[in-house]
């Protein structure tokens, strides 16, 4: 080939979201560590068209040569996808990293299934519960409008008792301006971004789940590289992933003291309610492990028990 | 070949009657969904998601009928100010390049199914509904499509040029 | 592009041969074991399916349905009575009944046509058998009738709210005080015509007592009741924009039944006639959204975004150039491909330019409005020129001071931003 390899990467959430902007730290360092010869134009906000669930797919068939993807939204793709959106299994980035490292041959193992390799895979801050009035039990949850952001957060706040919705992102804020929902399942980073102060008052860390996201790469592609450009590759998917574990860790903190700055009164779930939560968690986590294959059921029960 | 024509009609007529179904459909689902959640305090879970699926069928079970009904819109400009014969002929061009393109479209809309069943993708939602069943929609819909495509073009290929 | 466009071929499939012939010049770095024909079907396959498979979108077809079952009503004879008493006295009198009852209608109507067509039909033979000014009567209708776009609910802001993923309900509710002020404006110009120039009016004036006034207005009351269901639902929050237009289909249907203009005949034709115009649009939106993949691909957007910040070009001035470039485009192209054509490109410019997403909306709106009623493709002066059978020329020469009074109340809204995000902000919790 002549001239430097150019690599598409569709980022799905807009320019200044934590995971574009540890994409576009990883083309830069591709960039340096490939001397030049690799390319990659990150294209935020899904604006290369592409919506989520389909992005296995859209990798696989080469469609786009590379793209983050959620894990949760793909795991209607591949049941093992789903594990880091299980609610309540780790409660620390500590617990999660070790899930992840532990899960991570399993994760390979998809990607390649969908002809795609996993570059690196960094969490979103973890999801807590903002909301109007203070929720300090079960009861407090009892009909409240939330929205949550995929399947797993709709079955749970179901379980607790609230009426989970969901919608576009974009209709969020003006929806809780008018009272349409009450509460938002998302992280201290979101609410941070939202603005949520203007119509929230609380935030409970339940430590909800700490999501992966991950970037994979076309196999096609991946095999046209030279061994020197795939290894420079895999060196800056390895410097990015450390740095956005890192990164996620303290943008969730500072985040979580924004917020607290602006008027949102943060509060600690006591014994009671945290067994409510466990309770309700456990639910979705045993329905998924009904669907697990075997590698996959052996990790969970260790993280179950 | 005038039969012909008349069942391809007929079977756009009949797409244009599945749309509007599942127009009134939508709106009887987006009521069963207000109901639920104004007096039961509940929700069907489904709502946004089926609808969704709804519209789909709305649009591609009606692409045929909306170009029977010549309810497409072109920009005529050009068309015009053509003779009677200048237009036959831009016509019968610019329905070979509409019909070439929507079996192109077609050809990928069955590999896109295809692989979405083969796979067993299903929604990342409480109905886990398998992906593939709304998306069959689509090639049926591209396949109504065409043939009302095609027989508009032996329509105008049949007629003679100076009526 | 340009060409495709205007050889006559559905707009639909000029933007998918557009982006096909993009994807062709450009994209050019594949690895040898996939084909460039695979990954333009597939793009093509998937933007279809992206396009359609959306929960906002369905809002679409149902203002459309809603519209069409209100069109078979009697609503605008009954508009038209209700209002006539309490014009009477106004310096213009019923000339102004096209500003008035446009807008109320626009409040049930998510588009311009729809609107125009409505009151159009009713209003335009009634002034000119009363003697008043032709020219006036056609120019106001042609003027008022955009309104369906902007006093919501809206198609436009439906289709922008999902390409830019801006809040539909603050879209709608943003509407509101400029189509208001849009509507004012035009009651001042016909006053002020009529004051300079009585001849506009019949000469005996009609008078109605105060008794006869209230008995009028109930003709107005199912119309406002609509009004207050939709968007009061809308603005206090308790429904969605999808779940509003349902229940303006249901109300509609309802107000249907009860003047009895309901036959099935009628029902199945509004149906169908709401599936012509959804498959329509959306055939558009389905080319646009395949077309924008591959603006992205190929870094079109980037790169043109790029060139004009380069130009460092004041804020203003780029709305400037961006309002010249939408009305060129007005000219040939319809609202909707206007609007999924360019938003791509245009509104990160914008937006890196400063301005709000939510008042580029609205600037929008006020642009396809403008395209409505500029030659040579004009939607509204296609409809007026159907129902009255006036010739194009004399209605242009009609809309003209109208389409002025357009321009400046974009140039206000513009210098005045506060006028667009004014309700959205005040929107109760
Ligand atoms: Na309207
Ligand atoms: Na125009």
């Amino acid at each position: 080939a002549t001239g430097p390899s150019k690599l598409d990467l569709n980022a799905v959430y807009g320019a200044s979201s934590f995971h574009t902007q540890g994409a576009s730290d990883f083309a830069k360092r591709v960039e340096g560590y490939s001397r030049g010869t690799v390319l990659i134009t990150v294209h935020p906000g899904g604006s290369l068209g592409f919506k989520g669930p389909e992005l296995l797919k859209v990798v696989k068939d080469g469609q786009v040569a590379m793209s983050d993807i959620l894990m949760g939204v793909v795991a209607g793709s591949s049941h093992v996808f789903g594990i880091s959106s299980l609610p309540r299994l780790v409660k620390s980035y500590d617990e999660a990293h070790a899930l992840y490292l532990d899960a991570k041959p399993l994760y390979e193992k998809a990607a390649q299934k969908w002809n795609q390799k996993l570059l690196y895979a960094a969490p979103w801050p973890p999801s807590g519960l903002v909301t109007k009035k203070m929720i300090n039990s079960s009861a407090d949850i009892q009909g409240s409008k939330t929205r949550t952001y995929d399947k797993n957060g709709a079955e749970f706040l179901k379980a607790m008792g609230g009426m989970p919705l969901s919608m576009p992102w974009g209709e969020v804020y003006a929806s809780l301006r008018t009272g349409m929902i009450d509460s938002v399942l998302t992280s201290t980073e979101s609410a941070k971004n939202g603005k949520f102060w203007e119509v929230l008052n609380n935030f409970k860390p339940i430590n909800y789940a700490y999501p992966l996201n991950m970037v994979c790469i076309n196999l096609d592609y991946w095999h046209a590289l030279s061994p020197e450009q795939q290894e420079a590759m895999l060196k800056a998917a390895a410097d990015t992933e450390a740095a956005q574990w890192a990164n996620s860790q303290t943008r969730s903190e500072e985040a979580q003291k924004i917020i607290e700055q602006n008027g949102i009164k943060v509060s600690q779930e006591d014994a009671a309610f945290a067994a409510e939560l466990d309770a309700a968690a456990r639910k979705i986590q045993l329905k998924f492990l009904k669907k697990a294959k075997k590698a996959e059921a052996a990790l969970l029960n260790r993280y179950l028990n | 070949m005038k039969r012909l024509i008349a069942v391809i009609e007929a079977c756009s007529q009949a797409g244009g009657y599945l749309s509007g179904l599942f127009m009134l459909l939508i709106v009887l689902l987006i009521v069963v969904e207000i109901i639920a959640r104004t007096l039961f305090n509940s929700s069907t879970l489904i709502g946004d998601e089926y609808s969704a699926y709804f519209f789909v069928v709305v649009v591609m079970a009606g692409l045929a009928f909306s170009m029977k009904e010549q309810a497409h819109i072109r920009i005529s400009i050009i068309r015009g100010r053509l003779s009677r014969k200048g237009q036959r002929y831009l016509d019968l061009v610019v329905l070979a390049i509409a019909l070439a393109l929507s079996c192109f479209a077609l050809y990928h809309a069955i590999l896109m199914t295809y692989d979405v069943w083969d796979l067993g993708m299903t929604a990342d939602s409480i109905s886990e509904t398998p992906i593939y069943i709304p998306q069959l929609v689509i090639p049926v819909g591209l396949l109504l499509f065409i043939l009302q495509l095609a027989s508009d073009f032996l329509r105008r290929l049949l007629s003679s040029p100076t009526p | 592009m340009f060409l495709l466009l205007l050889s006559g071929l559905w707009i639909g499939f000029s933007l998918m041969a557009s982006g096909l012939a993009g994807m062709l010049l450009f994209q050019l770095n594949l690895p040898p074991t996939i084909s460039i024909w695979d990954k333009i079907g597939g793009l093509l396959a998937n933007s279809i399916w992206n396009s359609t498979n959306s929960w906002s979108l369905t809002a679409l077809p149902l203002f459309i349905l809603m519209g069409e079952i209100l069109y078979r009503t009697q609503i605008s004879t009954r508009l038209l009575n209700g209002l006539q008493p309490w014009l009477a006295n106004i310096p213009g009198r019923l000339l102004h009944i096209n500003v008035v009852a446009c807008s109320l209608f626009a409040a049930v109507s998510g588009s311009s046509a729809a609107t125009t067509a409505t009151v159009g039909k009713i209003t335009l033979d009634e002034l000119s058998k009363r003697g008043y000014d032709r020219g006036i009567a056609i120019g106001s209708l042609a003027g008022a009738g955009t309104l369906g776009f902007l006093i919501p609910p809206s198609l436009i802001m439906i289709i922008y709210g999902i390409l830019s993923d801006t809040s539909i309900g603050k879209l709608f509710i943003a509407g509101i005080i400029p189509g208001l002020l849009l509507a004012s404006a035009y009651a001042i110009y016909i006053v002020i015509r009529a004051l300079l120039n009585p001849a506009v009016m019949p000469e005996e004036e009609e008078h109605y007592t105060f008794r006869e006034k209230l008995r009028s207005s109930r003709e107005l009351f199912p119309v406002l009741l609509l009004i207050v269901i939709v968007l009061g639902g809308i603005y206090l929050g308790i429904t969605t924009p999808t779940e509003a237009a349902a229940i303006g289909v249901v109300g509609a249907f309802g107000l249907a039944l009860w003047f009895r203009n309901l036959t099935l005949a009628n029902f199945r034709e509004a149906v169908l006639s709401a599936v012509k115009t959804t498959s329509m649009i959306s055939f558009i939106i389905v080319g646009a959204a395949f077309l924008s993949q591959v603006v992205g691909f190929v870094g079109i957007a980037r790169a043109l975004s790029l060139y004009i910040s380069g130009l460092g070009l004041s804020p203003y001035l780029l709305i400037v150039v961006v309002a010249v470039m939408y009305l060129i485009l007005g000219m040939i192209l319809d609202g909707i491909s206007i609007v999924v054509m360019t938003l791509p490109i245009v509104l990160p410019i914008i937006v890196a330019a400063g301005f709000e997403p939510l008042w580029f909306g609205i600037f929008l709106v006020f642009m396809v409005e403008l395209s409505q009623i500029t030659p040579p493709v004009g939607f509204s002066i296609f409809v007026i020129e159907g129902i009255s059978g006036e010739r194009v020329g004399n209605i242009l020469k009609a809309t003209f001071p109208f389409f002025l009074i357009m321009i400046l109340m974009v140039i206000l809204i513009t210098a005045a931003p506060e006028i667009v995000s004014f309700l959205p902000n005040k929107m109760v919790e």
